[in-house]
């Protein structure tokens, strides 16, 4: 049975897990980290960088360098959030041509599902070398608050970076499933999950039948650890223009520093009560002449810059509590995920608004990647022992007269679900309805996000209100949603599966999946020519190591010299592959000599 | 358990055969509705959730009445022999039935498979039940709604590709929404195969089984917990089921068919889960469950239930007082709520955000109308629609208790009157009259009261009527208890009728005990009736039992004034002498 990965694709982090032997382990990467950075570049040379190295060269490469394309996945171009991160991002943010968002790096131009499956790639290639055979399946996490528009475009993302997404899920579920996974426990549990760019509040009753169901879930997609960031650096750089009358927000490095400074203060003000704040040359005005950016920054600071950010995500999780018909006392444990969730003041908040002390028994940088590894395992087991009952976060319905929508599944229905509700015309002999399907908790149709539309036609002539019309919405256990419209007299009918747009066409998916699979194909063979190389150069260096010995045993032996002639010649031809750009073929070659004449050597000497 | 019965045999409906007059007790009522042709006796046992002596009890009183029919015959589970009824019809079953009758492991689970995947005939019944679902709809007179369920309920040949729950397509309408359904998932092609490596046959079984509970059964049943149970009881009962149902658990094999039926029943499981666990809205179904045995004068809310389901699967709703109702009571995530006319503006010009206008003609946008008469949604075929009306009853039960729960404040009288009448049109005489009683409390003009008055005079003589008959049959069978509690019924609803008075007495004076209350009701007959010697004769006999023969003679001297020569009142005053003496 193929094994099937779970992937959390952070705003910030990404990170990788697999059930082995039924444990869900997760994966570290090349260097040994278990979580890599989200981080897409290109460099001058046109080579991407992705991760750690794709993060250390932000500085010098601020303008092609993608950070948070989370942020921006599955959002239409007009929207508030991506003017936000247009404004907060150095990297360039252009539209798109369905009206979605796309970045610019260099010359070419990527959508964002794009640049996420280059991370998604990174992670599916650290799983192949973990576990040593090709990957093709994988459950990815998304932020329980994400829209039906943002889900796809994340699915599009595997798709391009060659996975087959078998379930998308949420984080805050996912992070419950790490969290009870082989415990047999019963509990109402509240997850708390502040990451990079998304918070999210989820409660889950956990059964110990080994099943999951999410009781109530909320968030906001546009609040996270980028936000308290950028307090911070609004903080440095006001203080900044007071001190010195320099505005830095025009120079892209300077600001890519502070970016880096911002996250690192906040980072340690978690255990330290205060941290210094240095960045030398930030800026020089004029010849010779550079300022330094100095400064102090306290916890009490730090808290102060970002009290309202706190304060949202708890006024969320009241009223998700409220909406639940749930007590604090209901709440019998609080499992909090993302790097957030370190801030002491967050951690103090939480505990103050459940009254108990948060779960500490979960890494809330990896909780998320084992439960999707979970799912991953329990979806294809032939009997599994667990079973998650997912919700559906969003209000579905379509838009009424007057610009009205009238919801058909509330918000958190367990899925699968079901719903019809009659309709009826608003004109004399109206003969079609455009039925437009939206998702969204306003009451005003245009401010929910447009899912899908088509027309039902064929109606029968006749006064307003007479004909009835059933529509039907049907949500199944994959998320996917199926809308029906049904002329109740004639019996005509319409339906659309809702493929919710994640601002790509099926055709440019599948474009974007070859190109990224012949990227994949280049850089797997770039690797195994660099292995080559690598190879050669140290059989090289230790048949040098042991000619001068060889040279004296053979001496004076018949074929002695030419012997070590031949040897020099196999050398020297190596030598001339490295400096050349010899095809991997013949770097075999050359390999297969080189080991031939080591083991000569060998033999001589023994 | 514990019977000789077969349990592989498969009862079925007799055609043609009117339910309005039928004395049956909410048990048998309920198994009645559960009888579709291809249930077996093994399965209603697991379906009805009784067990095997009360259900073969059952079953043969259905038989004796003629209501069902079984190709071989039901042995008696027990006690007395009981007529055997011969099929005057060949059996319905294709005749490979029999063979596989024979074959050990019973018959349900090849047929259940069978039915699943033998694809070709799945397009014809569909059809047709569409076709029955549209005659109902398009001729809504009162003759073809009370018609349907019964020419509907006769025998019918064996569907195999269809997907309607077994039992609950006894009438047109259930097989349509069953069609209905299945159109529904685009995923799903018509008789589209079912892997046979992914399921078992028992799971098979099962999941039709509670197809059929998830389609008939209340909250509690199908969850299989009791009424009294614990919130972690109800959690871990529906956390099994889930585990069970949910698709998940056949993720990625291909479920054709099946895949509907399991959503199905997990929405339903989920929504009983979501009702029962949480305090409020289950005391609100606790009422509501009480209500339609209350209201319905049944015992038992199951009969209420079944006959709701009958009737409801038969006929569309008549219009407007439901969704006035609803409108009242407010949206309590129901599948349909009908929404205020008020919102009804003009259009806009095009649709919301990035929605490129419409090349079509067609005006664009629709409008919320009132839920009239239109059959129950997709989402929850009957129960949704059980639903719907139970929030009306169990905002009604609320009045009539003078509860907490807020009045309702804007329905008026006239609206529960529009209500009853249009309950009695569906004859749910229980209905009428609670309804009836809410619409008196709230308040009617004159011509309204008038309309209610005589409304009211109906539904009590059918109730009172019905009781009678369920009383005279219980009586039968030797339930002496139940027939008394009808009886009771039928003095409440028809006080004036001499008979419902002397069979209470008569009752009474079997079990022996409130001798004054068999005298007062003896009493009451004779002064209905005073010509009827035969009211005369029950009232000398309950003061011989209570020990008062001068009584007894003075009453047999008084009849014998009526008719000297009746013999047998001419006995009891014999009997009244020696007494005295």
């Amino acid at each position: 049975m193929d094994k099937v990965i779970g992937i959390d694709l952070g705003t910030t982090n990404s990170c990788v897990a697999v059930v082995e032997e039924g444990v869900p382990v997760v994966i570290p990467n090349r260097g040994g980290y278990k979580t890599t950075p989200s981080i897409v570049a290109v460099t001058e040379a046109g080579k991407r960088l992705i991760g750690h190295i794709a993060k250390r060269q932000a500085i010098t490469n601020s303008e092609n360098t993608v950070v948070a394309a989370k942020r921006l996945i599955g959002r239409k171009w007009n929207s508030p959030q991506v003017a936000t991160s247009i404004a907060m991002y150095q990297y360039r943010i252009v539209e798109g041509p369905h009206a979605d968002v796309r970045i610019q790096l260099r010359e070419k131009i990527y959508s964002v599902p794009e640049v996420s499956a280059m991370v998604l790639q990174e992670m599916k290639i650290i799983a192949e070398d973990y576990l040593g055979e090709e990957v093709s399946k994988a459950v990815v996490t998304c932020p329980a608050y994400f829209n039906d528009n943002q889900r796809q475009a994340t699915k599009d993302a595997g798709l391009i970076a060659g996975l087959d997404v078998i379930r998308v899920i949420n984080e805050p579920t996912a992070a419950a499933l790490a969290y009870g996974f082989g415990k047999k426990i019963d509990r109402l549990v509240a997850v708390y999950d502040l990451g990079g760019g998304t918070f999210d509040i989820s409660l889950l009753e956990i059964g110990a039948e080994g099943v999951f169901k999410v009781v109530s879930t909320a968030g906001d997609t546009f609040l996270g650890g980028e936000d308290f960031d950028a307090r911070i650096i609004d903080w440095m750089l006001t203080d900044f223009q007071t001190a010195h009358n320099v505005d830095l927000r025009q120079d892209r490095m300077a600001m890519q520093r502070l970016k880096d400074a911002a996250e690192k203060a906040k980072c340690e003000l978690s255990t330290a009560r205060q941290t210094e704040i240095n960045l030398p040359f930030i800026i020089s005005t004029g010849r010779n002449e550079a300022l330094h950016l100095q400064c102090q920054l306290t916890r009490e600071k730090l808290e102060e810059l970002t009290a309202d950010l706190v304060q949202q995500t708890v006024d969320i999780c009241a009223n998700t509590m409220d909406e639940a018909g749930l007590d604090v006392e209901d709440i019998e444990d609080v499992v909090l995920v993302g790097g957030m969730t370190r801030m002491p003041k967050v951690q103090e908040r939480v505990a103050e608004l459940f009254k108990r002390e948060p779960c500490k028994g979960v890494h809330p940088d990896e909780v998320v990647a084992l439960g999707a590894s979970i799912q991953g395992a329990m979806l294809v087991a032939e009997k599994s022992e667990l079973m998650l009952l997912d919700v559906t976060p969003h209000t579905l319905g379509i838009m009424v007269v007057g610009g009205f929508f009238e919801p058909l599944i509330p918000k958190d229905t367990t899925v699968p679900t079901a719903q019809t509700k009659t309709f009826t015309t608003v004109r004399d002999n109206q003969t079609a309805v455009k039925i437009l399907v939206l998702q969204g908790e306003s009451e005003k149709a245009e401010e929910n996000e447009l899912l899908g539309e088509f027309v039902l036609t064929g109606l029968r002539r006749a006064p307003k209100g007479e004909v009835e019309i059933d529509v039907t919405f049907e949500i199944n256990a994959d998320g996917i949603v199926a809308v029906s419209a049904k002329d109740l007299e004639t019996g005509q009918e319409q339906s659309i599966t809702v493929t919710a747009s994640s601002g790509l066409t099926k055709d440019e998916v599948k474009a974007m999946a070859a190109s990224s699979h012949d990227y994949m194909v280049e850089r797997r063979k770039g690797e195994s020519t660099e292995k080559n190389r690598q190879e050669i150069e140290s059989l090289i260096s230790e048949i040098e190591r042991h000619a001068p010995q060889v040279e004296e045993v053979v001496k004076g032996s018949e074929h002695g010299s030419e012997a070590m002639t031949k040897a020099k010649e196999v050398v020297e031809q190596a030598r001339a592959a490295l400096r050349s750009d010899k095809p991997d073929a013949e770097l075999q070659e050359i390999l297969d000599s080189l080991r031939r004449t080591l083991r000569m050597f060998r033999a001589v000497l023994a | 358990m514990g019977t000789d019965r077969h349990h592989s045999e498969v009862p079925r409906r007799v055609a043609a055969t009117s339910l309005a007059d039928v004395p049956l007790s909410a048990e048998e009522g309920f198994i009645l509705s559960q009888i579709d042709g291809k249930t077996s006796v093994d399965d209603l046992e697991l379906i009805t959730g009784l067990g095997g002596e009360s259900l073969g009890a059952a079953l043969e009183r259905l038989l004796s009445l003629g209501l069902i029919e079984t190709g071989p015959v039901v042995r008696p589970g027990r006690g007395v022999a009981r007529p055997a009824i011969v099929p005057d019809r060949p059996p319905t079953e294709p005749p490979a039935a029999g063979e596989r009758l024979r074959a050990p492991g019973g018959f349900r689970p090849t047929q259940s498979s069978e039915r699943e995947t033998r694809p070709a005939p799945a397009s014809e019944p569909r059809g047709a039940a569409k076709q029955r679902e549209g005659t109902s709809r398009s001729q809504r007179t009162p003759d073809s709604r009370r018609e349907a369920p019964e020419d509907a309920s006769g025998p019918r040949e064996p569907d195999p590709g269809k997907e309607a729950p077994p039992g609950i397509d006894a009438d047109g309408k259930r097989g349509g929404e069953a069609a209905r359904e299945s159109s529904a998932g685009p995923s799903m092609p018509p008789g589209a195969r079912v892997d046979p490596a992914t399921f078992t046959e028992e799971a098979l079984r099962r999941i039709d089984t509670f197809l059929l509970r998830a389609n008939s059964a209340d909250f509690y049943r199908l969850l299989g917990v009791g009424r009294q149970a614990e919130r972690p009881a109800i959690r871990s009962a529906y956390f099994g089921l889930a585990k069970e149902f949910h698709p998940d658990a056949y993720f990625g094999r291909t479920l054709g068919v099946v895949k509907p039926k399991l959503e199905r029943i997990f929405r339903q499981i989920t929504r009983a889960y979501e009702v029962l666990s949480r305090s409020a809205s289950r005391k609100e179904y606790d009422v509501y469950l009480k209500g339609q045995a209350v209201l319905g004068g049944q015992e038992e809310e199951e009969q209420a239930w079944a006959e709701e389901e009958r009737r409801r699967s038969a006929e569309p709703t008549p219009p407007s007082p439901e969704a006035a109702a609803e409108a009242a009571v407010g949206s309590a995530g129901a599948a349909a709520a009908g929404e205020p006319a008020a919102q009804a503006v003009a259009p806009p010009a095009t649709g919301p955000a990035a929605g490129p206008p419409l090349s079509s003609p067609a005006d664009q946008g629709i409008h919320t109308g009132a839920r009239a008469s239109v059959p129950p949604p997709r989402g929850g075929p009957s129960s949704a629609d059980a639903w719907r009306r139970e929030r009306t009853v169990r905002q009604l039960a609320a009045v009539l208790s003078g509860g907490r729960r807020r009045p309702v404040q804007d329905r008026r009288g006239a609206d529960y009157l529009v209500e009853a009448e249009s309950a009695a049109k569906e004859e749910e005489w229980g209905r009428v009259v609670g309804l009836l009683e809410a619409a008196q409390r709230l308040g009617l003009n004159e011509a309204e009261a008038t309309r209610a008055g005589a409304l009211q005079a109906t539904a009590a003589g059918q109730l009172a009527r019905i009781s009678a008959g369920q009383a005279r049959f219980a009586e039968s069978t030797g339930d002496v208890e139940g027939a008394l509690r009808h009886v009771e019924q039928a003095c409440k609803f028809g006080p004036d009728v001499a008979d419902h008075w002397d069979m209470r007495a008569r009752l009474l004076l079997r079990l022996g005990r409130e001798l004054h209350q068999a005298r007062d009701a003896a009493m009451r007959a004779i002064r209905l009736e005073p010509k009827v010697l035969g009211y005369r004769t029950t009232m000398i006999r309950v003061y011989l039992v209570a020990g008062l023969p001068k009584n007894a003679r003075r009453e047999a001297d008084a009849a014998l004034e009526i008719d000297s020569s009746d013999r047998q009142i001419r006995a009891l005053l014999e009997e009244a002498k020696s007494a005295l003496e």
